[in-house]
């Protein structure tokens, strides 16, 4: 597979089909992960070899869904360019959209750029569907899909990928890609060399592996997008149960360490401040533990990182002084 | 070339296809078009050394032309929503001839994208064939565009969703194997040719369009299965006659074979009788000088065997012993003392009895038995032959048998014994 990157394969694409895909290499941000771009690969032309390039107008187009990549193939007509394209959905030959429920598609316009960007996302939306579908040979696994879509944080914000079975086992597995619900507007900056690179929305993704139908063996895995992940030191990514945050209040940069005991959440995290500035006569950073704090078994997720947000906000002075009495620079 | 081709389904597949090169290489972007012809059913049945008979059912679709569509989109639209009208305005009256269609695109894959997807689900539909196939041209090229592909692809997409490909085989293109039978004809729907043949088929074909020799050579072969027909009753009379024939043979063999065990029975009685009165006759010679009677009025005369039964209608009958006997006998003439049978003094007549030919009279019960046992299509003249050598033996049988010739000779009689060595008897009784 070539991979090319965005520029490479527009200047092969035929003209008339440029404006069309340079919304999908440019801005294809579709789906909850919204890090990732399309990616356009294997250009190939029905032009007959003796036409003069470029007049590439068939391509396959990757689609990140799900923890999965979909190929899609895409076929135009360089010779008739204001005619809708075609599809080949790869491996999922038994996807058939509604095309009654493709409104880009029944009324596609070529000289809408962004037409077939929403045309994918349209296609996607009926994929999704189509996946879901394939949900019901798994009683267990429907049941875990029905009650996530009943909760109002993640009903919205998920995409299933139905694996195929085994054909001799008949094993049938499955992933959910949930977006986390959680508020990132107290994250610093965003800081990158390249302050050119728009790292995209801030997104905590996680991503549950289901291998078998009866749900016996689950593997959770977390993605961050680029800027959370700036903000965050190092984090458990097995246990998930240590976590160092860097964090600024008024130009004072501080570290937070949290640690989340065994009998989490009847015990409550552990949380050790910790300046990057000041160091003690042992050498070490300057460290405050605080394991009284206002806490409750009983709040959710988000309740505890609110009050632990609250809290900060109320120590981090306190703190601070600490560091600057007690601590060298 | 044009189109042309045919499609079994079943038990295999094959495709002739002879592809309109203007029509689907020159042009630059994607072709499709419809695929007419017809369907039909066969049933082959096949013996082999593993199966009495096996029978292969094939659906068989045979493409004599297609209907190229002008342009793409030409009768559905960007929804691939199919248009009733204006598919009747391409294909005029050739729509219930329609068996499938085609597309052409280059450097795509040989899987059935969205939208024919979407359009084969509602032609079959509309125009009511449930087994409408899909023929995929796709023609591949590398990059240097040294190698061109065209490659094939006939799904059948209303089929279980694991069957949809169907394999192909191009009889006519590459090499031909000499197995492979064209079973049916394809054919020609040329103006050009019906105008000719009909110009000039007068000569060649009768009013019913059948070529007037092939009636003629049926017209032959009917005469003859009559002929046959008729020649099988005559056979099978003809052997119904001879079957009865030969069960009469076979019973008056039987009777002959009956009649000479009796009549060698009888014989043996007689010699015995000789025997005893040659015995008395020599005894009684010193006493008295009356010239004995001839012993030919003596010796009891054996009956006579039936002419009609063993001798042929031209052949003179047997002699009888007295004709065999000399004429002076010296004995007197006595009574024979009848002798039974097995007596130390009578020879067992299944044994050592000759023929004069080193035959015995055993071996010609063996002989008649033989021939009662034998197959009907033994030859009439071999059992003519073999009767004749029999009333042969009979004779030979009457003309040399050794109890006359030495019952008469004076001196000491013999007596033939069952090891055929003549012995001489003293008064035996």
């Amino acid at each position: 597979m070539n991979s090319l990157s965005p520029e490479v394969a527009l200047s092969r694409i035929s003209p008339e089909l440029r404006p069309l895909l340079c919304s999908v290499v440019r801005n294809g941000r579709v789906g909850l992960d919204s890090t990732n771009c399309l990616r356009i690969t294997d250009l190939k032309t029905g032009c007959t070899s003796l036409t003069p390039g470029p007049c590439c107008d068939r391509f396959k187009l990757h689609i990140p869904y799900a923890g999965e990549t979909l190929k899609w193939d895409i076929i135009f007509n360089a010779s008739d360019p204001e005619l809708p394209p075609d599809f080949i959905f790869g491996e999922d030959a038994e996807f058939l959209p509604e095309p009654s429920e493709l409104p880009h598609l029944v009324a596609w316009d070529a000289a809408d750029p962004e037409c077939l960007l929403q045309l994918v996302k349209e296609l996607l939306q009926q994929y999704h569907q189509y996946q879901c579908q394939r949900l019901r040979d798994s009683s267990r696994l429907l049941f875990e899909y029905d009650s996530l879509l009943e909760d109002p944080n993640y009903g919205r914000s998920m995409e299933i990928y139905a694996g195929r079975k085994n054909s001799w086992t008949g094993e049938f597995s499955a992933r959910f890609l949930l977006k986390l619900p959680v508020d990132f507007s107290n994250i610093p900056i965003y800081l990158l060399k390249d302050t050119a690179l728009d790292p995209g929305e801030d997104v905590a993704l996680l991503s549950v592996s289901f291998e078998d139908a009866e749900a016996t063996q689950v593997f959770p895995k977390l993605f961050l997008s680029p800027s959370i992940e700036q903000g965050v030191v190092e984090y458990d990514a097995v246990g998930f149960t240590k976590l160092t945050l860097l964090l600024m209040w008024k130009d004072f940069c501080f570290l937070v360490h949290v640690d989340l005991p065994l009998y989490f959440p009847r015990d409550q995290p552990t949380l050790t401040f910790q300046s990057i500035y000041h160091f003690t006569s042992s050498g070490q950073l300057y460290s405050q533990v605080q394991k009284s704090y206002p806490y409750s078994p009983r709040w959710d997720g988000n309740e505890m990182a609110k009050r632990a947000k609250a809290y900060f906000k109320s120590f981090i002075p306190q703190f601070q002084e600490g560091a600057f009495a007690n601590g060298k620079l | 070339m044009s189109l042309h081709g045919w499609v079994k389904r079943g038990g295999g597949i094959s495709l002739v296809v002879g592809l309109k090169k203007y029509h689907l290489t020159v042009r630059s972007f994607c072709q499709e078009g419809f695929l007419l012809g017809e369907v039909r059913q066969e049933e082959t049945l096949s013996i082999s050394d593993s199966q009495i008979s096996s029978s292969e059912f094939l659906h068989v679709v045979e493409v004599h032309n297609h209907e190229p569509c002008a342009q793409l989109f030409s009768f559905y639209d960007y929804a691939g929503k199919v248009s009733e009208e204006n598919l009747n305005r391409i294909l005029k009256d050739r729509r219930k001839n329609v068996i499938g269609w085609y597309r052409f695109r280059r450097n795509t894959q040989q899987q059935m994208s969205f939208r024919e997807q979407v359009i084969h689900k509602q032609l079959t539909h509309i125009l009511g064939i449930p087994d409408l196939v899909f023929l995929l041209f796709s023609f591949i090229s590398t990059a240097n565009s040294s190698t061109h592909a065209l490659e094939y692809v006939l799904f059948r997409p209303n089929r279980s969703r694991y069957n949809q490909r169907i394999s192909l085989s191009i009889p006519n293109l590459g090499n031909t194997s000499q197995q492979e039978y064209k079973v049916s004809s394809v054919p020609n729907t040329s103006k050009n040719y019906a105008n000719v043949i009909k110009e000039h088929g007068a000569e060649f074909f009768d009013k019913d369009g059948v070529m007037k020799d092939i009636r003629a050579i049926f017209q032959l072969y009917s005469a003859l299965q009559e002929k046959v027909q008729a020649v099988c009753v005559e056979v099978d009379q003809s052997e119904r006659v001879k079957e009865k024939i030969q069960e009469e043979v076979k019973k008056l063999k039987e009777e002959i074979a009956l009649r000479k065990r009796s009549t060698a029975a009888e014989e043996r009685r007689y010699q015995d009788s000789v025997n005893t009165d040659a015995h008395l006759l020599q005894d009684d010679s010193a006493l008295s000088d009356s010239s004995p009677p001839s012993l030919t009025r003596v010796v009891l005369q054996s009956p006579p065997l039936e002419p009609s039964l063993d001798w042929p209608a031209n052949s003179t009958p047997p002699p009888l012993y007295t004709a065999a006997l000399p004429p002076d006998p010296p004995s007197a003439v006595l009574l024979p003392r009848p002798q039974a049978v097995g007596s130390p003094g009578h020879p067992s007549p299944s044994l050592g009895l000759g023929n004069g030919d080193g035959s015995s009279s055993d071996s010609l019960n063996r002989q008649a038995i033989g021939q009662e046992d034998q197959a009907e299509e033994d030859d009439e003249e071999e059992d003519d032959d073999e009767d004749s050598s029999e009333y042969e033996n009979l004779v030979s049988e009457q003309l040399q048998s050794p109890f006359l010739t030495e019952t008469v000779s004076l001196g000491r009689p013999a007596t033939l014994w069952p090891d055929g060595d003549t012995h001489s008897s003293s008064g035996s009784s």
